[in-house]
């Protein structure tokens, strides 16, 4: 029994270290396609855009794996996208700029914005861990009921006039490169730490394989799982902030359909739906891949529709490749 | 086998039975009290059915991708579907000056070749149907978008916007009666075919029933087919409704869509459930939000109750089938954890 579970995970590690032996030279091929095809591609402003423009999807993906690791679902991440930074918005700006005209202080406004992440993730993690609700039809109703809410609080308008606070992610830099990126960048290597060495992580990938089994070895699985649904509405949140940051404003369809988008990321970096496997730097390399493609597309004046079609072939031809990895 | 099949089905039916009627009893109460509290809601027969023209195209997709998620599946490329069907129907018609009614027919048969491909990829690659549907959405959406060019197709024929707009008499909507057909066609093919016996029994229990002989891959295809070819038309549906033809137009149906479907009482793990259901279930929402809107509740109102409503309806599923242990457990809980306060306060 214990041979079995000890092969069965060394055949995982294995899937996983091919998943990213062979995404990472998918992406120095396109770095090199990228140098040749366009002149401005290798250039520094090019690659702080790219890396700005990937941070705030990063946040996403980052919690979206977390989740499906343990063998979950959140669709209503993108909705916290749009909402957190509204609503923490709308607390601190007057009326005349679509906020609530409550005039509260900038720092509550921006402590506002985690919290509500983390509760709505809270939430979710209610109905779906104790209740034991399915997860892609809870987070879908969530989804709908938040888009309903920003609507309604927005008025279909645009927040705007924030102070400057609430953009510091995406306009301030550091060595050159923008808060956001360096934010995005050291969560990503706090929670690789954590799942590859921490018993906490640990218990994400055997929560994920196998609940029952992870329960019987002790795991806290209920706890876990919920606790993971908090972090990745608060991971989400910030990278709403970020997006608001980068697009200095906040729309009513701020993350609308941005899910989709996160979702081909995280299978393209390896993270497998069924749970139990995926790395945090596969996850990366997969945000990095869709950054680096959009970036040369547009910079080769690819119409912007043609986009959407790549990525989907890009997921396509993963999940392929993904086949021909576990067969061998 | 078909013992079986028969014997689980008349299990199954007893609860869902209960939820369709549940549903039907919904439906009525509130049409009663929206035609007496809503003012414009029932002003005659003819202007009452005509409201149904404004959710109808969801209903359409709901039946197909009922067929699919009975099967266990997801299809999220319904939304692309219905607008790359919508804008190669207009296309021909206006480019190659086909006969519209033609072009429908090419529309419709393209929905069934990208369902087909779904349903391919899904089956011959062994991939997650909700990625690989993903991953089909982002293709028919761009190849839509690059077909539909700077200014889209509209102002279709009169004959052809009766589709969408038209009533027979005045009275019913050719809508309603596609609908209605489509309806009563479904119910038959997945309650009295044997077909349908195969479908809902590969979600109930895939292996099961490869093990017994049913070409599983086959079957799960000609799911994704018969949702593709539904989406397509719903589109076509709306181009006639709109008398004008759009890339993003289906992007409205997919999560309304699978809302009703959940709520008219197909299990999302597939194997269970009714197309009854989803007619009622398309009814009671459809109803509910044009109610709403006439009554002046915003369109985030609405939206809002429609999510509500989901949450709701899979609550009540979950208690009322057997996997709803989870709502007991927590009762029992809380009741234990009061005992404990108690005990500890006597102490």
């Amino acid at each position: 029994m214990s041979g079995n579970r000890s092969f069965l995970t060394i055949g995982q590690a294995t899937f996983g270290r091919l998943r990213e032996l062979a995404l990472l030279p998918a992406l120095v091929l396109l770095l090199v396609i990228g140098t040749l095809i366009s002149p401005s591609f290798m250039t520094e402003a090019n690659i702080v855009s790219i890396l700005g423009s990937s941070a705030a999807l990063a946040f996403v993906v980052l919690g979206e794996s977390l989740v499906i690791i343990v063998g979950k679902f959140d669709l209503s991440l993108e909705s916290v996208v749009g909402i957190a930074p509204a609503i923490g918005a709308m607390l601190v700006i007057p009326k005349a700029s679509m906020g609530f005209g409550i005039g509260l202080p900038t720092g509550i406004g921006m402590l506002v914005i985690p919290l509500l992440g983390g509760l709505i993730g809270l939430l979710n993690g209610f109905l779906i861990v104790q209740l034991r609700l399915n997860a892609f039809i809870v987070t879908l109703a969530m989804l709908i009921v938040l888009r309903g809410i920003l609507v309604g609080a927005a008025g279909g308008g645009t927040v705007f006039d924030m102070p400057d606070a609430f953009l510091v992610l995406a306009t301030n830099t550091l060595f050159g490169l923008p808060l956001s990126v360096w934010a995005a960048g050291l969560a990503f290597a706090v929670a690789a730490f954590v799942l590859r060495y921490h018993r906490l992580g640990r218990a994400l990938y055997a929560i994920g394989g196998n609940a029952e089994a992870a329960r019987a070895a002790g795991i806290r699985v209920e706890r876990i799982t919920w606790g993971v649904f908090v972090v990745s509405g608060i991971l989400a949140s910030i990278g709403g902030l970020v997006v608001t940051g980068y697009v200095g404003a906040i729309n009513a369809n701020q993350g609308n359909g941005m899910i989709f988008t996160v979702f081909a990321a995280a299978v393209i970096g390896g993270i497998s739906l069924e749970g139990g496997s995926g790395t945090m730097f596969g996850a990366l390399t997969g945000v990095l891949l869709l950054g680096v493609v959009q970036n040369l597309l547009t910079l080769t004046q690819v119409p912007s529709f043609w986009i959407q079609a790549i990525y989907g072939g890009i997921i396509l031809l993963s999940l392929m490749l993904s086949r021909v990895t576990t067969r061998s | 086998m078909s013992n079986s099949v028969t014997a689980r089905r008349s299990r199954s039916r007893f609860p869902l039975g209960g939820w369709e009627s549940s549903l039907l009893v919904l439906f009525v109460l509130q049409v009663l009290a929206s035609s007496f509290s809503i003012p414009g809601f029932f002003d005659s027969f003819s202007s009452w059915l005509g409201l149904t023209e404004n959710f109808l195209p969801f209903g359409i997709v709901a039946l197909g991708l009922s067929v699919v998620i009975l099967t266990g599946g997801i299809d999220l490329s319904v939304g692309s579907t219905a607008g790359l069907g919508a804008i190669v129907m207009a296309e021909l018609w206006l480019h190659l000056g086909m006969p519209i009614w033609i072009a429908v027919m090419i529309g419709v048969a393209l929905g069934a070749l990208v369902g087909l491909i779904n349903g391919l990829i899904i089956t011959r690659f062994n991939t997650e149907p909700l990625i690989a549907t993903l991953a089909t959405s982002f293709i028919y959406r761009s190849v839509g978008t690059a077909l539909a060019g700077e200014s889209p197709p509209s102002g279709f024929p009169d004959s052809f916007n009766a589709l969408g707009q038209g009533a027979i008499g005045g009275l019913i909507p050719y809508q309603l009666i596609l609908f209605s057909i489509l309806a009563v066609l479904f119910a038959l093919l997945m309650s009295r075919s044997a077909y349908g016996r195969k479908i809902v029994m590969v979600g109930y229990n895939g292996d099961a029933a490869r093990y017994s002989g049913l070409r599983v891959g086959r079957i799960v295809t000609s799911a994704y087919v018969i949702s593709g070819a539904m989406a397509a038309l719903a589109g076509i549906v709306l181009a006639a409704y709109y008398s004008a033809v759009r890339p993003d137009m289906g992007d409205i149906l997919l999560l309304t869509t699978i809302t009703t479907v959940v709520l008219g009482g197909i299990s999302i793990f597939g194997g269970e459930g009714s197309i009854g259901g989803v007619v009622i279930a398309v009814l009671l929402l459809g109803f509910l939000r044009q109610g709403m809107l006439i009554a002046g509740f915003s369109d985030m109102v609405t939206t809002m109750v429609t999510g509500a409503i989901l949450l709701a309806a899979i609550t009540i599923r979950n208690l009322l089938s057997g996997r709803g242990t989870g709502m007991a457990l927590l009762v029992r809980r809380f009741r234990n954890l009061g005992r404990d306060k108690l005990t500890e306060a006597t102490k």
